[in-house]
């Protein structure tokens, strides 16, 4: 289905065709889409800056490598002057006075920013139903979710709008989507690239990360937004290798862990083919199978939602009412004021988090849930690295289904809380994962997650190439 | 897990929203359909575990004590509901009622 590449962008600006016109075609095609994947386009300034840089061209002035090149942004990372919204009416009509480090980045490299994508409200969704300005839908199929919460970013790639969007992966918002949509997802080890600037959910899990429709342009954008920032003191002081040179390593050798605990109870029949399927495109490469055992798995949703909550109740104690845009029209007091705000402006689920996130910090409740989870944490961190000593990388569903229908999930959270099993540990443990596309089942997408070691993004890309060789 | 009207209404007071009366029966029971499934590890042993905080990346360092220009005044108030005289704007609260 993805219909456009970087390779293929660059091609048509090469063979004469303008930036203007290459930008123009973009914001048509997401005007013209009926599967909401944009909250805000930015038709004047993205044109504009498609004009200057067809001039720059002709002028023979050196160019950045996404010159003249459209993208689209997740509606959580900042964009300067562009409304910014989280997918909630508390932010609508926030203009952000700055922009975020990896989107600098990215337009310093020539790329031109078209709009920004829907999401679940602040991140908190598998869905993107939750989106304050409209719901998206799935392009394989517009009765079913295209996954969450970078549910826009992912739709922005499979429809070909754009070749490439940053999305952001707190416990798998980048990884679903890009299964249920039939692109490529990569989240980044924590720490690999800047949060500065990225609206924050949980900030010890945030992550953003590229969607694309091969490896390959994948590898290239992180290999940009990648690096130290002085502006995020987490960010890691590593070097970035250019990722696209473990494009075509290989497989031969390399040890691809299966845990147990993900093939397993659970996993749809026909998925568990497909997957099996992608395994095998790894192993025909040269790849050596090796099964590992990640028995805590079992308690990573439980551990995962009782941090994400507790950091997003304390996060989201920004929005008030006094400093971003939304407040209420009737308040009698200050107090009256912060909590009407609040409830008027963010959505259930939302309200749900911050509630329950409030609750496991709570003095009584403190040691049994939140403090629990950290030390479940822990021992997940440890079960990886002692899984990482039989093999170099793992290979697991990113989901125990394809896409579900719309509206499936939202009667009951806790369900919803569940499906997101497969993706949740490795942000618990800060690794990396890329999501590469596999055999589809009853005409919808399927993903196989990768998992490598923290900050060998590497190994997931050569692995990643390679299964996406094999199926072409 | 029980979770008492009472609890839910401190939870909202604490999280600054506003939760209706008549709305508390069913916060109530939504919040404690999770946090049942959550129990699950509220009885695990786990004391020779250390609390892992953060996925730790190594070093922090802490950035040259220079001033710099930070956020312009009025940009930083541009997107407030309300502002006066360069200055966020809240309801009265000295003799409020």
């Amino acid at each position: 289905m993805p219909t456009l590449t970087l390779h293929g962008a660059r091609e048509r600006l090469s063979q004469g065709e303008s930036s203007e016109s290459l930008v123009s075609k973009a914001l048509d095609a997401a005007k013209s889409s009926t599967n909401g994947a944009f909250n805000t386009l930015d038709e004047s300034r993205s044109l504009d800056r498609a004009r200057e840089l067809d001039k720059a061209r002709k002028d023979g002035k050196s160019l950045g490598p996404l010159a003249g090149i459209p993208i689209a942004i997740k509606d959580n990372i900042c964009t300067e002057g562009l409304r910014t919204t989280c997918g909630s009416k508390i932010l609508d009509g926030f203009k952000p006075p700055y922009s975020a480090t990896a989107v600098l980045r990215l337009e310093s490299a020539g790329a031109i920013l078209i709009g920004k994508t829907a999401m679940d409200e602040f991140g908190m969704g598998s869905t993107s139903e939750s989106n304050a300005f409209g719901v998206v839908r799935n392009p394989a199929d517009p009765t079913r979710t295209p996954g969450g919460s970078s549910g826009g970013s992912a739709v922005s790639v499979a429809e070909g709008i754009v070749p490439v969007a940053l999305g952001s992966d707190t416990g798998g918002s980048i990884r679903l989507p890009a299964s249920f949509c039939g692109v490529v997802g990569l989240k980044p080890t924590y720490g690999r690239v800047s949060r500065y600037g990225l609206i924050a959910y949980a900030s010890s899990l945030d992550q953003i990360g590229p969607f694309a429709s091969n490896v390959s342009d994948a590898a290239e954008i992180l290999s940009l937004i990648a690096g130290a920032d002085d502006r995020d003191n987490t960010s890691a002081r590593l070097d970035v290798p250019d990722f696209t040179s473990a494009l075509d390593q290989g497989v031969v050798g390399l040890r691809v862990g299966i845990p147990a605990e993900y093939w397993g109870e659970g996993l749809d029949p026909q998925v568990k083919a497909a997957l099996e399927d992608g395994v095998r495109r790894l192993t025909d490469a040269g790849a050596i199978v090796v099964p590992v055992s990640l028995p805590s798995t079992k308690y990573a949703v439980s551990a995962y939602y009782i941090i994400a909550m507790a950091e997003a109740s304390s996060n989201l104690s920004r929005f008030d009412g006094v400093r971003y845009t939304g407040r209420t029209k009737d308040a009698k007091s200050l107090l009256d004021m912060y909590s009407r705000t609040r409830s008027e402006l963010f959505g259930q689920e939302v309200q749900r988090r911050i509630l329950l996130g409030t609750f496991v910090l709570s003095s009584g409740y403190y040691d049994a849930y939140y403090a629990k989870a950290q030390r479940i944490r822990e021992l997940i961190r440890r079960e990886f690295q002692d899984a990482f000593r039989h093999c170099d990388l793992l290979a697991a569903p990113t989901a125990p289904t394809t896409a579900w229908k719309l509206g499936e999930k939202l009667e009951d959270p806790l369900a919803m809380y569940l499906s997101d099993i497969d993706t949740i540990a490795v942000n618990l443990a800060g690794l990396p994962g890329l999501v590469v596309p596999v055999s589809p089942v009853g005409g919808l997408p399927v993903g196989l997650q990768l998992i490598a070691p923290a900050f060998q993004e590497s190994t997931l890309i050569r692995a990643g190439r390679a299964l996406e060789k094999a199926g072409d | 897990m029980e979770l008492t009207e009472d609890t839910v209404r401190k939870l909202a007071l604490l999280s600054r929203l506003h939760v209706e009366e008549s709305d508390l029966p069913r916060v109530a029971g939504q919040l404690a359909h999770v946090l049942e499934h959550m129990e699950e590890i509220s009885k695990l042993d786990l004391s020779d575990v250390p609390p892992m905080m953060h996925p730790d990346s190594g070093e922090r360092p802490l950035r040259a004590d220079i001033p710099h220009q930070s956020l312009d005044r009025d940009v930083a108030l541009s997107n407030a509901p309300k502002s006066y005289e360069g200055f966020f704007a809240i309801p009265k609260v000295i003799g409020a009622a």
